[in-house]
């Protein structure tokens, strides 16, 4: 999982990814100075936790894809099973293009989760 | 006739749109035309004309950071080679002044000049940008960590190179535009007193004297009534204008009813479910619902959402939400902030991507035409 998160880490804008539990513990993780990864941890935990408590108060199951734009980053959150893979980017990427590199990334966590 | 008198017809034909009914679009055009056409100069000089008209549309500001940049492309490339050999604080000065002012790219000006000053912690110009860029942030999104980033770097720049007039003279501005008058008067003496005649410092100095007995009596509450306010006092604004001459684009006022009745136009969007209007401060302005989610569920959905976006932003340090999507068992949600006001809209398919977003576009439209 490691490699995988190196590998997308090399796409243009990529700051730092990782991966975490439904509940928020960390599976791996690859954030680049000079973001800290712990800091990082903790936001990505509560936005995940926080985001599919609301589904939830809406009848609603968890969420698939989550994804924010700030005035200067974006970060991506996808599901991969009983994981997701979150990625923080610069503001200044094709979020298209960037986004098939993510998605693969997600897949091959996917695969990896079901491996095991 | 040819083919080049064909595009030099249209290239006339655009220029005259423009100059008797300059839109973005049509301004973004006649850049590309002038750029295919192989004439920079001329590019360059409506790329500007059209950021000066229209500074809040991101198309006109990456057009003319695209003109910029190619103009500027060999300079970044030998700048970047220079400082993976043998890296210098000039080279980063130049590089993050380069991405900052010529480019008005402030991301990469930011990175360059953090990645220059864990290298040269003592140069006062790469502080000066990163103060500078942190200043900006808090005019544009009235963060407290933001000023206070701010403030450090200009400090560090002051304490470096005293001669630098300008960090104390942006430092005083600071504590002036968050109404600490008493921390803004002594500075300002100071610089006056090394550099008489300064306009700014003059102009700054005797708005601080007057205002003396308004003064906020303590910086962190007044820098968190700004913050949750999302803007300056009277005497704040009063402070900004001294420095900047363009007025700033107020927040629209619109009638929640017309919000309301707008909302209904979704309607006849394929897949649209419900829609609902924010303000800033998560406060509901509008919903309305097609009748398979309930308007205040989703409002309560799109407060918590819209409510942790904001705060992983801050926490992030990435400034603040701008738009956001969600894939969720129930359909697609879009959410934007556009004035002050934050669109969430529910949509299952067949509604597809592009048209969240052109709903999205509608919104913005709407709000900007009032």
């Amino acid at each position: 999982m490691r490699e995988v998160l190196l590998d997308l880490n090399k796409e243009v804008g990529v700051k730092g990814s990782m991966i975490l539990t439904r509940d928020g513990v960390v599976v791996a993780s690859e954030i680049l100075p000079p973001l800290n990864g712990d800091q990082v941890a903790a936001i990505a935990s509560n936005s995940i936790q926080r985001v599919n408590a609301s589904l939830k108060a809406l009848g609603a199951g968890n969420f698939s894809r989550y994804l924010f734009n700030s005035t200067y980053g974006k970060m991506i959150f996808i599901e991969t099973g009983d994981a997701y893979l979150v990625v923080v980017l610069d503001k200044h990427i094709n979020i298209d293009f960037t986004m098939l590199a993510v998605v693969s990334a997600a897949r091959k966590i996917k695969n990896l989760g079901s491996l095991a | 006739m040819g083919l080049f008198d064909s595009k030099r017809r249209q290239l006339d034909d655009l220029e005259r749109e423009v100059l008797a009914n300059p839109t973005p679009q049509n301004m973004v055009s006649l850049v590309e035309r002038y750029m295919a056409a192989g004439n920079e100069g001329k590019a360059l000089e409506v790329a500007k004309k059209a950021v000066d008209k229209f500074a809040d549309s991101e198309k006109c500001q990456t057009t003319y950071q695209n003109v910029r940049r190619l103009q500027l492309q060999s300079e970044i490339q030998e700048l970047n080679k220079i400082l993976r050999k043998s890296p210098s604080r000039s080279h980063y000065e130049r590089l993050a002044d380069i991405y900052h002012k010529e480019l008005g790219n402030r991301t990469k000006a930011f990175e360059t000049a953090l990645e220059g000053l864990t290298k040269f912690a003592k140069s006062d110009g790469l502080h000066m940008i990163a103060g500078q860029i942190r200043m900006e942030r808090f005019h544009q999104d009235f963060l407290a960590n933001d000023f206070t980033e701010a403030v450090r770097h200009f400090e560090e720049a002051a304490s470096i190179n005293a001669n630098n007039y300008k960090a104390p003279v942006s430092l005083a501005r600071l504590y002036a535009e968050a109404g600490s008058y008493y921390k803004a008067k002594p500075i300002l003496e100071q610089v006056l007193r090394a550099n008489p005649g300064d306009e700014h410092a003059e102009k700054l100095l005797r708005m601080v004297t007057e205002n003396l007995p308004r003064a906020a009596a303590n910086l962190d509450d007044a820098l968190a009534e700004i913050e949750s306010r999302r803007s300056f006092s009277s005497e704040g604004l009063a402070v900004t204008r001294i420095f900047e001459h363009a007025p700033r684009a107020s927040v629209p006022q619109v009638n929640p009813m017309k919000i309301d009745a707008f909302l209904v136009g979704y309607e006849s969007m394929n897949g649209y479910k419900c829609a609902s209007v924010l303000t800033r401060e998560g406060a509901c302005v509008a919903s309305h619902t097609r009748g398979m989610v309930s308007k205040e569920r989703f409002t309560q959905f799109l407060q918590s959402v819209y409510q942790c976006s904001e705060d992983a932003s801050r926490k992030m340090d990435i400034g603040t939400f701008v738009s956001g999507e969600l894939d969720t068992p129930v359909g697609k949600v879009a959410m934007a902030e556009w004035k002050g006001y934050i669109l969430g809209l529910l949509a299952d398919p067949p509604a597809k991507k592009e048209d969240l977003n052109a709903a999205v576009d509608k919104f913005v439209s709407f709000l900007s035409v009032g």
